[in-house]
């Protein structure tokens, strides 16, 4: 065994930024990573709509050897990108290496490296301290360390209605060019905003992780449609880039293939139990401070199973999600809008009285996917469900809506006896009357949609976990509970990095504030070992 | 119990199915082998007894069987089944994988994307097609009824 200073456990935006934190001040790191990693070279270096009108090849990528794209038979909801076959180490083997019992939550895990992190949305948003509530933490205990990931990875954005739901705007680059019918929405707004406001609705452009200028080694986002496709690329930022430099640049050691089981607390150190997953052997390892950065489902795994605790129920979140389709009547007939990173377009946010939270909705155009997601969807016989593929598609876009979260008795997570999770996820968010009331106002700038057509996938769709850990003192009573620090409260040796620590979950991508508060919680590991 | 539910099932049947779906639902009359023997690999993949009821499986293929040996309007037949039993049910299945496998070929990318701009033409092929759909559905309605006490 080899005494270090610091083990992490996984390597998604939570472990790759604690590292590189810890790192930075000097700690000797070990990730311990399943890492199943994405294809080593980019392959699709052509634009979307010119590759699928050239390349012969294309049922590779589009389907796939195993037919990965064709995963939504089955599960209906599930993540366009998710499915995608040059995604599919995203969530390889997670089946196998996590099964979790209970059907009411779809939960999605990532033992790839770089975890769900490869596929993720890019939105980089900041929790204000409204957001911020019931956290032990306020805004300005992450103002620095989101300053510096703003430096680091690259955002683009504007300082429009939304900033004060966004926060600090500074060293963003400028926002993308808006695709037609995001241009065609926002100039709806900006024209009748003061109706828009008047119900509770903000729109505003996106702070996302897109390269709109060149940034360091990387080119800018060149409009090509591939985000669903392709995941080696380089104008969007992922967790990759920066480990692939601390690992090159020796600034922590990396062993993959290695399944974190469980953890034990010594006097002045922490033991690490890991299956080494290529020949079924069992290792340890041994650290001053172990750091969990594996999800919030798999972390607190890893927790339950350390203090062998089947009875235990623990708090899950998830922005549960509803989908509403539109149709600009306008568009239809046109060709279609070649020119898109694919992402979202806009942001949505409603604060009104339907709701006590606010509420966040991300405008995506329909331009960089198969018309064979939404062919059954259509109300028509197959042959009009193709025709309506190929004439409206270029005027339909979708709006998905993401609720806020709070911890419910209904909804938890246990460790069954078989040493495997079980989800249970039974109260679930009241979605319809904020989308109703969106869709009369969309009617006004020309886009239609209807009541019955909103979907609302399953809880877990959502794929923003958190809250199994909770940092916050209105959860002293949790059992698994964290400090302020991110030390669990039961060890002390042991920090959580990853979203299990939000007592809470706004209805904002977290990814950017879980990266930020990981160099926190890593920078308060090396403040305890400094007092050693 | 099988590995493969679909290994019950008649590759040539399956290559039969795949054709007529491809005339009846996408109208191309004449799919590549390329295309069928995805088609048949897929159906392998995809209908799996961890995934699919191994009985409801069989009843259904054969019913679909039936169908296509009776020479009944498939399309017409999908539709009622997917509006009656939502898009689960295994000819709507099936219907999306082959959906998926032609979308994916260079041959068929017009079908699938416009590159024109023709408002009028779009708006009149969509009523048109529209008033087919109800033709559609009042028909498949009345297939699966008189394909009822087959399946019962």
């Amino acid at each position: 065994m080899t005494m270090l200073d610091l083990i992490i456990v996984g390597s998604g935006p939570a472990g790759t930024w604690a590292a590189y934190e810890g790192s930075r001040l000097g700690l000797k790191i070990l990730m311990l990573d399943v890492g199943h990693k994405p294809p080593s070279e980019r392959l699709l270096r052509d634009k979307f709509f010119s590759l699928r009108k050239h390349d012969r090849q294309q049922s590779a990528w589009l389907i796939g050897d195993s037919f990965q794209s064709l995963n939504n038979i089955h599960q209906p909801y599930l993540s366009p990108k998710l499915k995608a076959p040059r995604f599919s180490f995203v969530t390889e083997d997670s089946d196998k290496l996590a099964p979790i019992h209970g059907e009411e939550f779809s939960a999605v895990q990532s033992f790839a490296y770089g975890g769900l992190a490869n596929a993720w949305g890019a939105g980089t948003y900041r929790y204000t301290d409204e957001d911020l509530a019931s956290f032990s933490i306020c805004e300005a205990d992450l103002a620095p360390y989101y300053d510096r990931l703003v430096k680091n990875i690259g955002i683009s954005g504007a300082n429009d209605d939304l900033k004060d739901f966004f926060g600090n705007l500074s060293g963003t680059q400028p926002s993308h060019t808006l695709d037609r019918l995001g241009q065609k929405l926002f100039s709806g707004y900006s024209k009748r905003k003061s109706k828009f406001r008047k119900q509770g609705f903000t729109i505003g452009r996106p702070r996302i992780a897109v390269l709109s200028q060149n940034f360091e080694e990387r080119l800018s986002c060149n409009y090509d449609n591939l985000s669903f496709w392709e995941p080696n690329l380089d104008y969007i930022y992922r967790p990759t880039i920066t480990l692939d430099k601390l690992i090159a640049e020796k600034k922590i050691d990396y062993l993959g293939e290695r399944l974190v089981d469980s953890f034990q607390d010594f006097d002045s150190y922490v033991s690490v139990s890991v299956k080494v997953l290529e020949n079924e052997t069992k290792e340890s390892f041994k650290a001053a401070r172990l750091i969990l950065a594996a999800g919030s489902i798999n972390s607190a795994k890893i927790v339950l199973k350390s203090f062998q605790d089947y009875t235990t129920e623990v708090p899950i979140l998830d922005n549960q999600t509803a989908l509403v389709p539109f149709v600009a009547p306008a568009h239809i007939g046109e060709p279609v809008d070649m020119t898109s990173h694919g992402l979202g377009q806009l942001i949505v946010v409603y604060k009104g009285s339907l709701t006590n939270n606010p509420i966040q909705g991300s405008f995506y155009s329909f331009t960089s996917m198969l018309g064979s997601e939404v062919i059954c969807d259509f109300p028509l016989s197959m042959q009009a469900a193709k025709l309506a593929c190929k004439m409206l598609l270029p005027a339909f876009s979708v709006m998905t809506f993401f609720y806020p979260d709070a911890p419910h008795p209904l909804n938890f997570l246990r460790l069954s006896t078989d040493g495997n999770l079980e989800i249970q996820y039974k109260n679930k968010v009241k979605t319809g009357d904020v989308e109703r009331q969106f869709i009369s106002l969309m009617r006004r700038e020309g886009f239609f949609s209807h009541s019955s057509l909103i979907q609302v996938p399953s809880p877990g769709n959502g794929i923003h976990y958190a809250g199994t850990l909770p940092m916050d003192s209105r959860y002293n009573s949790c059992k698994y509970g964290t400090a302020t620090s991110g030390r669990l409260r039961l060890s002390k040796h042991v920090y959580v990095a990853d979203a299990s620590v939000f007592p809470d979950l706004p209805a904002k991508n977290h990814t950017f504030t879980l990266m930020a508060n990981a160099m926190r919680v890593a920078s308060n590991v090396s403040v305890s070992l400094r007092k050693l | 119990m099988t590995e493969k539910v679909v290994s019950e099932i008649n590759v040539n049947d399956l290559m039969q199915e795949c054709r007529i779906l491809a005339k009846m639902l996408f109208g191309i009359s004449a799919i590549s082998q390329e295309i069928v023997d995805q088609y048949v690999k897929a159906n392998h993949f995809i209908f799996t007894p961890s995934i699919v009821d191994f009985s409801t499986f069989l009843t259904w293929q054969n019913l679909i069987i039936i169908a296509i040996s009776q020479g009944e309007d498939i399309e017409a037949l999908e539709f009622a089944m997917r509006l009656k039993m939502g898009k689960k049910n295994i000819l709507t299945q099936k219907s999306l994988v082959l959906s998926y496998l032609i979308e994916s070929r260079v041959e068929f990318f017009d079908r699938y994307v416009n590159e024109q701009r023709d408002r009028l033409k779009a708006h009149l092929l969509l009523v048109y097609f529209t008033l087919r759909s109800f033709y559609k559905v009042v028909l498949g309605f009345w297939i699966l009824k008189k394909l009822k006490s087959v399946r019962l």
